[in-house]
This record gives structure tokens, sequence and C-alpha cells, in this order.
């Protein structure tokens, strides 16, 4: 058997065959650095190309978002859709004697807003009240406010809200009795209107604050 | 943990008397509970993380969020009944997400109500929660309103529910 180092002789190894060993590591090194590099981008790249993981449903064929002819703000102007462009509208289809889960919402995307520091003036939300039976311009005017100071709500006779609602896809009903009045079911999805004015998102009704935060963000 | 042996402690004394443990004792090591809820025990029973949101203007409504717990070896029990000198009524409910997203609000089912050591109740935002109607004067952040809980077989327990935006 021959190695390297079994020479026949005690003679000094020839000069030629010293450097030989040394070579490898050197080229093991260099293609370890190579795969590394392929690996990191490659990894780049899939980040890069990969599409952006919104914790809502995004719209494959955005659309005009439709009109809300009827409603009217809280301050008595009629709602024009198209005056929010340039901002990220949230609408959101919900009312005042709702105890649990539109105070939970509102307070998310109040949560969410603050998260975007300057950009924050950027999101605007609209509430829409399903309930106008109940709930009158001041009230909702002064419901959302007590969330963020920055919310619209809106509001019409109930054959415009119907309308308004069917055409964003939301299905609202009387439901369960409650003291001497009724809940609503009602879908409590929130939406998204990108700055051009597409309805482009559509967020589950359980949030989740810094996801939420994170989409406005990628959405602006 | 100095504030869990501190309770099992009162337990063995064997007071009936509601205690109340600010958080704050357990440093905050445990982060399924609240830093300014309280745990109450009576019985064996465990009141963790309660809490309720600020009343809009103009509401008459609110939740109340109350999650029990049973303390080991204690007899299982069930929630029967809830007051609160700030609503004209209470009433354990649950909100339910359908697949399509459409909300909908259902008096509690007595499943939902067992207390057991396998079976928490747990209440919170989108679910689970004591319904407030009839709210009597507005709920403010900060201050703490008493919730009285009716438990099967056991002595009423009165939680501290404490007003915060979450």
């Amino acid at each position: 058997m021959t190695t390297l180092t079994d020479s026949p002789t005690d003679s000094a190894p020839d000069p030629a065959d010293a450097p030989r060993p040394r070579r490898w590591p050197r080229r093991l090194l260099a293609i370890g650095l190579v795969l590394v590099a392929l690996a990191l981008g490659g990894w780049l790249g899939l980040r890069w190309l990969a599409p952006y993981p919104y914790s809502g449903t995004v719209m494959q064929a955005p659309t005009e978002a439709p009109p809300m002819d009827g409603l009217v703000l809280s301050d008595g102007t009629p709602v024009d859709v198209d005056a929010f462009r340039g901002k990220l509208l949230l609408v959101y289809f919900g009312y005042t004697y709702c105890p649990d889960v539109c105070p939970t919402t509102l307070s998310q995307v109040a949560a969410a807003r603050r998260q975007l520091g300057s950009q924050a003036d950027d999101v605007q939300l609209l509430m829409i009240s399903i309930d106008p039976e109940r709930d009158s311009l001041d009230m909702i005017g002064r419901y959302v406010e007590s969330f963020d100071p920055s919310f619209l709500a809106a509001t019409g006779p109930i054959e415009d809200v119907e309308r308004v609602a069917s055409q964003y896809g939301i299905y609202f009903a009387k439901g369960e009795p409650l003291g001497d009045g009724y809940a609503m079911d009602h879908t409590a999805t929130l939406m998204g209107i990108d700055t051009n004015g597409h309805l482009r998102i559509v967020w589950p009704a359980q949030l989740d604050v810094d996801r939420l935060a994170a989409d406005l963000n990628h959405l602006l | 943990m100095v504030a869990r042996r501190a309770l099992a402690t009162t337990r063995r004394i064997g007071s009936a008397a509601i205690v109340a443990v600010a958080l704050v004792a357990c440093g905050g090591d445990d982060s399924s509970q609240s830093t300014s809820g309280a745990v109450v025990v009576t019985d064996g029973v465990e009141v963790v993380d309660a809490w309720v949101r600020p009343s809009p203007p103009a509401v008459e409504s609110a939740a109340f969020y109350v999650t029990l717990r049973l303390a080991e070896g204690a007899a299982a029990t069930a929630l029967l009944e809830a007051t609160s000198d700030r609503c004209a009524v209470v009433v354990p409910h649950a909100s339910t997400v359908a697949d399509d997203g459409v909300v909908t609000m259902d008096a509690a089912l007595d499943e939902q109500l067992r207390l057991t050591t396998e079976h928490d109740i747990v209440m919170g935002p989108t679910g689970l929660h004591l319904m407030c109607l009839g709210l009597v004067e507005p709920l403010t952040t900060g201050e703490i309103v008493d919730v009285e809980l009716r438990l099967a077989e056991h002595d009423a327990v009165v939680v501290p529910v404490s007003v915060e935006r979450r």
C-alpha cells in the first residue's frame, strides 16, 4: 500500500507533490462557496418572486368598488367612494348595538393603523351601519370615533343599505332577539379598496392585528 | 408561581372569601393571563383574565370576557347565571363565524358553560362572552366592574372585570 507519507526513503518529499494535498481543500472551499452563493441567491430570488402572503383574500381581478348611492356620512354628506381615491379605504358593515364582533374588528383596525405610524393617514376606515332602524347618523359617527377619531361611518334608507351591501357581497338579516331588541346576523369581513378605487382584498372576521398592519403597509 | 402557591395556601385555609391577586405578582411569566386582570379563587374555581371594552357613546350593550378554570381536584360545575349592577341583564352568548364569514350570535350552549378540570370556560372576542344588555352607565377605561357569577354546587363568585382597550 502506498500513501503520500509512505515514502520508501527518508528523503524530503518531492517539492512538486507537496502542494497537491492542499489543493483539494481549496477546491472544496471554492465549491462550497459557490453552492452557498447559489443557495442564497435562490432563496433571495424565491423571496423576491414569491407573492406577498396576505392574511386576507386578494381578488384575482380587482374591480372598481361599487358606488354607495343613497348612503350618507354621519355629517350628512353623501358617500362618494371615488373621493377616497389615493387612500386605502377599509369598508366594514356593522352596527352599534353589536357588542362583540364589531367592536373587536374596529379595535383591531385602530390598533393596526397605530402600527403604521405616519402612513396611518393613508388608511381610512368606513363603517356602514346595516341597522339604520336603530342607528342614527349622530350615533354611528360618535360610535366609530370612539375607536379611532379618523374613522367614518355612514348609513341610509334600508333599501339603499341592502343594495350596497349586496353589491359588496355582504349578507345581513335580523337575528336572535336580544332583550327588547335584536341582534343582526351579518357578514363580518373587512374589505380593502386600494388607492386606485379597486376592491382588492377581503379579510376574514377574525383578524390578526400584526398581519393586518403588514398587509396595509404592503398595499400602500 | 409565588402567587399560585399563595392562592393554594389560601384555599387550604378554607376561606370562601374571594381572593384577588394582581398578576403583577406572577412576574408576567404566563402570557395567557392579562397583566391587568385578576385571579379570583373560591371553592376551587379560578377566574382568570376578566375584561371588557370601554363602551362607545350611546351604546347600551357590552361583552364581558371571563375565563374560568377549575383547580386540581375541585368538583365539576357549570356557569348558570351572571349578573351585574351595571347591566339590566347579563346573558352568556356565543358569536359564531360561518365559513362564508357570516357571524351569528346565540345563547351559549350548556356544554360551552360546563367547567371541569379538563374543560375550562374560555371567553374571548368573536366567541363566547357574557353579553351585558341595558348598560346602566358607560364603561370607562381603567375602572373595575363587578360581575357576579352563579355556579352549580359552588358559592357565587364576584369577579372584578377590568375595563380596558384591547
